[in-house]
């Protein structure tokens, strides 16, 4: 009796063991990201990857893809709120992920870097960078290094340069002037005043440039060119201020202005979004106009279709005063995923890192970043090349590479590729990349991510951009008084203390002396 | 003493109860077909209702509502404090107000319009047309909007150009803004609003009508003396319920047609919830004002309510 009782515990330890280890092995790991490739849809059932993700880290991959901007922001806020956070997420608002912190929603990842030694190693081993997603002491993300920043810049239409027979701009006084021409020479010939010299709106996406308080991106590069691009001024050391307290942003300001008054900008560019600018530049309506590689890769088609032998290409950042000149600022940090305490607490770390260890390199790297060999693409001469597969379906199937880029040439050079247009000729995407991206004096202001919002940053975001805005369409005078007046606001916002909550932050992680 | 007459206290409740419970029985089909709407009143009113707690409380997931710690009236007084939040109050009142005593008037007029029409045909097409913008969203009205108004490229102002007029940006000029938002949502929504006076119209006995004509009334004697009293209930009715929602200036609405330009004269309580309560992830925040905007419309219920039964002799309850 004794014998067969032992004999059943042994059998039901067994069973539960192997159950155990079955369950183990089937746990569901749920992953957020924001669209990797927002023009394709997220990956169905069968996916490939996922039964290669299985085999790697033991577990089911349950991927959700949000959209980028504030609607994901509010996606993963939604979920932080009903405390049904993922177990592993990208997250990009930095107010919410001191608040998750703070709410203890998120886990430190310490324990993490050591079951994934190679991605350690090759990722997280910058003092700095990860001084960014430290908070008392712990780390609670994985910052990861690859950002495709600084991917935006002023484009041009070439073929309505030469036409009129003009030069790129490389002053803000060229600017004015080839922008004055484009609006009112009739630069298409379509005999039709229906052109503008500049378009650009309002806008604050925050992936691949840092937006800073005011106009938002597609004006920075004219705070650039009088000194002030970005919201904070690291160079004043002690007397650190927010860039609009100085002259010089009165100066950038004055000078928007002067491009409204010269009507060479699209009136309607305080009301239109960013689909509405893009709709614009490919009829043809724009002579210079802000936009990314990514965007114009997108629109690319139709302002071909639109504009038979059109030619648009990238500009550098025109000179100011000063012999200023910037496109704007950036953040020398990419990705960054976090896990959710929960996640942590169900004991899910260790496939976390599994998972992350087999995206850093080797086939799971090239799977996630290049999609299925032989399917997505090919080899050529050591070079990750794409087929000639459907392109949404190529980009269906690497809708999860934020977990792999590292930012390598052969990553750019797949995801731009060479655009070509109806009548034979080409441009190379990647090649528009390198010239924004060198040539634009791109300030680092990694710093920022460490300066916490105010409690009424919200009302802060706005007092200053409706100043701007109603200053430049001329609703408000611009002059010393009313200058004054704006600056004297920023009191009734307790904005002295958000600087000084600035300046400690940046003294604390080393960014200002 | 108790004989059958006079039944203690006791035994006339329990005969009452069981009067009660006999007439549910009698009648249990239409609570049946009551017991749905119940259900969706107690788990989608009054359950959240208890959740509301986390406006006092500085709202933490992982504890949960009950366990997340007070903070007392904290975000109330946030909100109260805010740079804005006179001016807030005020676009909100104005563009509400507006929108009830503007926008009500035109759906009056168009429910009689149509009951008056002895042309059947084109009463119903009238209909038909004149509600199909509410199915519209705010996204698709404002494209519409911008291709009417637009500075460069709009129907109005290539108008305005072709008689020598400057164009106008009716949707970026502070002077012009509200009116924008108040046309088009009269627009938007007279249609729709007019079903519910039509159907008050189409109580009415004919035979008052029928009566008013043999004594020679006129058409709009007709309008005055018969449809406008048979519509009284439902525009008191109406009116009550829209004050109940007086701090609710139509936030999808504001939300796709404002822009920096327009905050001063377009900011509403709701705009200003969604940038620094759910953008800034302060959902404690968030709840507060809901919770405030609610008691306001409950207030103006009951005053409204009040007011109406004195003077119009009709109210909500």
């Amino acid at each position: 009796m004794t014998r067969t009782l032992h004999a059943l515990t042994v059998l039901v330890s067994l069973g539960s063991a192997v159950l155990g280890q079955a369950a183990a092995q089937s746990a569901d790991l749920n992953v957020t990201l924001y669209a990797a490739n927002p023009e394709a849809p997220a990956p169905g059932s069968g996916w490939e990857t996922a039964d290669l993700i299985r085999a790697a880290s033991g577990a089911n991959l349950k991927f959700t893809m949000i959209p980028t901007g504030a609607d994901g922001d509010n996606k993963i806020g939604a979920l932080a709120a009903a405390n049904s956070l993922p177990d592993l997420f990208e997250i990009r608002n930095r107010t919410l992920f001191y608040q998750l912190i703070r709410q203890g929603q998120i886990a430190p990842v310490g324990p993490l870097l050591t079951l994934m030694p190679q991605r350690t190693r090759a990722r997280y081993s910058s003092t700095t960078r990860n001084g960014l997603v430290n908070e008392n002491g712990q780390m609670y993300g994985l910052q990861e290094p690859a950002a495709l920043s600084r991917q935006y810049g002023i484009m041009v239409r070439q073929d309505w340069l030469d036409r009129l027979n003009l030069r790129a701009p490389t002053t803000l006084e060229d600017f004015l002037n080839v922008a004055r021409a484009f609006t009112e020479r009739d630069p298409d010939g379509n005999g039709r005043k229906d052109t503008y010299g500049y378009c650009g709106v309002i806008d604050f996406d925050n992936s691949g440039i840092f937006p800073s308080l005011g106009l938002g991106n597609h004006f920075q590069w004219i705070y650039g060119a009088y000194g002030v691009p970005g919201t904070w001024n690291y160079r004043n050391g002690t007397a650190f201020a927010a860039n609009l307290r100085s002259p010089a942003y009165r100066q950038a300001t004055e000078y928007v202005r002067k491009l409204v008054d010269a009507r060479v900008m699209d009136p309607d560019w305080a009301t239109m979004k960013r689909s509405d600018l893009r709709n614009r530049w490919q009829q043809g309506r724009c002579g210079m106009f802000f936009e990314s590689v990514g965007g114009f890769n997108a629109g690319f088609k139709n302002f071909d279709a639109n504009n038979p032998r059109g030619d648009a290409t990238f500009i550098a950042a025109p000179t100011g005063p000063g012999n200023h000149r910037s496109m704007g600022t950036y953040a020398n940090a990419g990705t960054l995923l976090v896990v959710s305490r929960k996640a942590m607490d169900a004991g899910k770390g260790q496939a976390i890192a599994k998972l992350l260890e087999w995206a850093n390199s080797g086939p799971g790297y090239m799977q996630l970043v290049f999609g299925t060999k032989g399917l997505d693409y090919t080899l050529v001469k050591g070079v990750p090349t794409v087929t000639n597969r459907n392109a949404t379906e190529r980009l269906t199937d690497t809708q999860l590479k934020y977990l792999s880029l590292n930012g390598s040439t052969q990553e750019l050079k797949a995801r731009y590729a060479t655009a070509r247009y109806s009548d034979g000729r080409s441009v190379s995407l990647s090649d528009l990349l390198a010239f924004t991206q060198r040539r634009n004096n791109w300030i680092d202001r990694s710093g920022d991510l460490v300066v916490p919002a105010a409690p009424n940053q919200a009302d802060i975001d706005r007092y200053v951009s409706e100043s701007l805005v109603q200053f430049v369409l001329g609703q408000r005078p611009l002059n010393d008084s009313s200058w004054k007046s704006f600056q004297d606001g920023l009191n009734g916002l307790n904005f002295t203390a958000y600087e000084k909550n600035a300046a400690a932050a940046l003294r604390a992680n080393g960014y200002l002396k | 003493m108790t004989d059958v007459l006079h039944p203690s206290p006791t035994a006339a409740r329990a005969t009452a109860r069981q009067r009660g419970l006999q007439r549910a029985w009698r009648h249990r089909g239409l609570y049946l077909m009551l017991l749905p709407g119940l259900v969706w009143f107690v788990v989608f009113r009054y359950w959240p209702l208890w959740n509301a707690q986390i406006a006092f409380k500085d709202f933490q997931p992982v504890q949960g509502i009950l366990h997340s710690p007070w903070v007392g009236l904290g975000n109330f007084t946030q909100f109260f404090h805010s740079y804005y939040f006179t001016q807030l109050m005020t676009n909100t009142l104005l563009i509400s107000f507006a929108k009830l005593l503007i926008g009500l008037p035109p759906a009056i007029v168009l429910a009689v319009a149509i009951h008056e029409s002895t042309r059947g045909r084109l009463a119903r097409f009238t209909q038909t047309v004149t509600y199909l913008p509410h199915f519209l969203s705010w996204v698709i009205v404002f494209g519409i909007l911008l291709a009417m108004l637009s500075p460069s490229s709009g129907l109005v102002n290539r108008g305005l150009q072709a008689t020598g007029l400057d164009p106008v940006n009716f949707l970026t000029d502070p002077g012009r803004f509200r009116f924008v938002v108040i046309f088009s949502d009269i627009w938007k929504e007279t249609g729709w609003s007019a079903i519910l006076f039509l159907a008050a119209l189409i109580g009415i006995s004919p035979s008052l009508y029928e009566a008013a004509e043999v004594d020679g009334a006129t058409r709009w004697q007709r309008i005055r003396h018969i449809s406008l009293p048979g519509m009284l209930d439902v525009i008191v009715l109406v009116t009550l319920l829209r004050l109940g929602h007086i701090l609710d200036a139509g936030f999808y609405q504001i939300y796709v047609l404002y822009s920096l330009p327009v905050y001063s004269v377009a900011d509403v309580i709701d705009t200003w919830v969604y940038r620094q309560g759910i953008q800034n992830f302060q959902f404690s925040l968030a709840t507060a004002v809901g919770l405030f905007k609610g008691l306001i419309g409950l207030l103006m219920i009951v005053v409204a309510n009040r007011v109406a039964r004195r003077y119009a002799g009709q109210g909500l309850y």
